[in-house]
């Protein structure tokens, strides 16, 4: 029992158990150095106290019932991560808890993968997975949510791949400084609002992403990307209804006339269609090594896309009668300032619908619905277990009018004070 | 001090960057309310020489608090591109995009628009005031309609009974009567049920009038009313309220009446919890809520 249990370590980042399987697979065991198989049990939790936030108020929202007021302490993200590595084969479960509309609980990741070499630290030649793992697309989808500085990703990010997780099976691995990604999934990510973690049409999506990795000069680290996703949305059909009798009080008297009175005829259901829709991206992120002051990292994303709106305003070309071209990007700097502080803002862009018209009296005028925010974010850590951070974000959109009735910004800004512990 | 400061720059900085946004309020505490309009805070200002409202049309003159859909349309001048329509003595007022031209008049923009009144809306005159603006925002003369706020009137009835509550529940009004029978959703009226659309029994019995969000289809009057219009038996009548479904809600607070020749002569308040909505719900069910007697 001694020698089976090879190596049992404890590390500040997570829990790691290595067993010696090497008796049972020795063959295995000589392909790499690392232990024959180890389980890593890690996790983190972040708790916002959401100080400001411009749009709250102490009523209800009239359709859903929902609280307006978002000023309020929440959990945004708990998370229970375990890895299990048998070099050649293993596996990832990953739970996530929150209150962001009450409590729940559910689960955010399940990955089964095999590979080759059974290599330690760096990138196999190939990697296969089946099970629930972020979409293999640009740098934000793919980031670890307890490494980015800023609270939330992008707008942008969250419209097209919104929870970033979905079904499917992928090949990955590199050479070198080469990366690699492709993947066949349901298309239905588990933040999308109709569908999430389900597939309501046959047709899968095909994503991908192929980027390098690499150091440069030894004081800085260049990651770079171009991916790409090509499949098909589904847009819901009706239900049929039935003969309806209605009255409209049309003179405004409280009387009932005849010619108030009206029949809606019930209409049998509409079959559901299934549409196109496709997004490119490029990506790159350039982080130096500062001596004596820390990381200055920079980053941006950019992306076309073509009714792949599935969080902000989910895109359906069939109801609206035309594809909806999607176009987004964000740029942002962190800096670190000794290893205990961090300081970065952001600026990100996302028009929903590029070719979006509005009558205008007697004129048809273009109208950007664009949202954009500018996220300033700084941060107290400790580079291993955890930071208090406090934001804040000024949010435009199109969704106010002016007294001239052109649309202008609905207040949105915020301020939050986040609190994240990694274990 | 100086942490006082630091404590305060965020708000200071989002004061500063938001200043500019519309207003993201919603229009639940307003008097008037108008759907896919601006909402902004505080009266519109006063004559800007923007150009000027043409004409409006509002058919009625009377509104009653809690009114929903009242239809006003009208004209603008041709450089008008929105709206201001403003209840004088509201909270906010309301910017509404003008849209296209009626084809009679095609160099003048419309506005159509369905004003929504809150049940908290004052009784008594109310003034709407309407403004026309132009794309750099000025505002131009002001065009007033006069409004009437009237509550809904008395119950009419030498006796009636009423139930209202204030949450979108389904609950049922039920009256036992000196005799012993009782009116209520399943039998509307002390003699013989009246078929579906057909007129109310004659002047002697007493009958519900309408079984409101019945089965939590949500009808929003959430008031029922046993009325004897001209003549009441007299004795002990027993008023129960019957909690069939509080429809998801959490709670529903009611209010009984008892109106004698249209005066009120006995209140009383009560609540619904869900466990108030087990057991039957036949005659003879409900929270007793009045046992009074009626001479």
């Amino acid at each position: 029992m001694e020698r089976f249990l090879r190596c049992r370590n404890r590390l500040a980042d997570g829990v790691t158990l290595s067993f010696g399987l090497m008796l049972l697979h020795p063959t295995l065991g000589e392909a790499d150095e690392g232990p024959p198989f180890s389980l890593r049990i890690g996790g983190f939790v972040q708790a916002d106290a959401v100080a400001y936030r411009q749009d709250s108020e102490d009523q209800l929202d009239g359709s859903t019932g929902q609280p307006l007021n978002e000023t309020r302490f929440v959990i945004r993200r708990a998370r229970l991560r375990a890895e299990a590595d048998a070099r050649y084969v293993g596996g990832i479960l990953e739970l996530d808890g929150n209150t962001v509309i009450g409590t729940q609980a559910r689960l955010l990741g399940a990955e089964a993968w095999a590979q080759w070499p059974a290599t330690s630290g760096q990138a196999p030649y190939l990697k296969c997975s089946v099970g629930l793992f972020k979409i293999p697309f640009g740098r934000e989808v793919l980031q670890y949510d307890p490494e980015r500085l800023f609270l939330e990703r992008s707008t942008v990010v969250r419209a097209l791949f919104p929870g970033e997780y979905d079904l499917g099976v992928r090949v990955s691995g590199g050479w070198r400084f080469l990366r690699y990604a492709l993947a066949v999934m349901n298309g239905e990510p588990s933040g999308e609002q109709a569908f999430a973690a389900r597939d309501p049409n046959q047709s899968k999506d095909l994503v991908g992403r192929i980027g390098i990795d690499t150091e440069i000069a030894s004081v800085a680290h260049l990651r770079a990307g171009l991916s790409g996703v090509y499949g098909t949305g589904f847009a819901s059909g009706t239900t049929s209804s039935k003969d309806v009798l209605t009255w409209r009080d049309d003179n405004d008297d409280g009387q009932v006339q005849a010619s108030e009175i009206q029949v809606i005829r019930g209409r049998a259901a509409t079959p559901s269609q299934n549409f196109s829709r496709n997004a490119i991206g490029v990506d790159a992120e350039l982080t130096f090594r500062i001596p004596h002051v820390g990381e200055l990292q920079m980053s941006g994303e950019l992306l076309w896309a073509q009714n792949l709106d599935r969080g902000v305003v989910p895109a359906d070309p069939i109801a609206s009668g035309r594809d909806l071209r999607e176009l987004g990007y964000y740029l942002g700097v962190t800096q670190g300032i000794t290893p205990y502080l961090r300081v970065g803002i952001r600026y990100d862009y996302y028009d929903p619908d590029a070719d979006r018209q509005e009558q205008r009296a007697s004129q048809r005028v273009p109208l950007s619905m664009a949202f954009s925010s500018l996220a300033v974010t700084v941060a107290v850590q400790h580079p291993r277990y955890g930071r208090v951070s406090v934001e804040y974000n000024n949010n435009r959109n199109a969704l106010g009018r002016t007294a001239a009735g052109i649309p202008t910004t609905l207040g949105r800004d915020s301020v939050v004070l986040r609190t994240q512990v990694s274990f | 001090m100086r942490a006082v400061a630091w404590m305060l720059l965020p708000y200071v900085f989002t004061a500063v960057m938001g200043c500019e946004a519309a207003s993201p309020d919603s229009d639940l505490l307003s008097w008037l309310r108008i759907d896919s309009a601006q909402l902004v805070l505080g009266p519109p200002p006063a004559d800007q020489g923007g150009p000027v409202v043409q004409g409006v049309t509002l058919l009625q003159s009377r509104v009653w608090p809690g009114q929903q859909g009242k239809p006003i349309s009208g004209t603008l001048a041709t450089s008008a591109t929105a709206v201001s329509l403003f209840l004088v003595g509201d909270r906010t007022h309301y910017i509404l995009p003008a849209g296209t031209p009626d084809i009679t008049a095609p160099e003048s923009p419309t506005f159509v628009a369905n004003l929504d009144f809150s049940p908290l809306l004052p009784l008594g005159p109310h003034q709407i005031q309407l403004q026309a603006t132009d794309e750099t925002g000025r505002y131009g003369a002001i065009t007033a309609q006069s409004l009437m706020a009237e509550s809904e009137p008395p119950p009419d009835g030498v006796l009636v009974f009423v139930l209202r509550w204030e949450r979108a529940a389904d609950l049922d009004l039920h009256v036992e009567e000196p005799s012993g029978q009782e009116i209520w959703a399943r039998r509307k009226s002390g003699n013989t049920a009246p078929a579906p659309g057909r007129p109310p029994p004659g002047p002697n019995a007493g009958y519900l009038d309408f079984d409101s969000n019945a089965q939590c289809v949500i009808d929003g009057r959430q008031r029922e009313q046993v009325i004897y219009r001209t003549v009441a038996p007299q004795g002990r009548y027993k008023v129960r309220v019957d909690s069939f479904s509080l429809c998801g809600q959490p709670t529903a607070y009611w209010q009984s009446e008892v109106w004698r020749h249209g005066r009120r002569i006995a209140v009383v308040d009560g609540q619904s919890v869900p466990s108030d909505t087990r057991g039957s719900h036949t005659a003879g069910a409900g929270t007793l809520a009045l046992d009074i007697e009626i001479r």
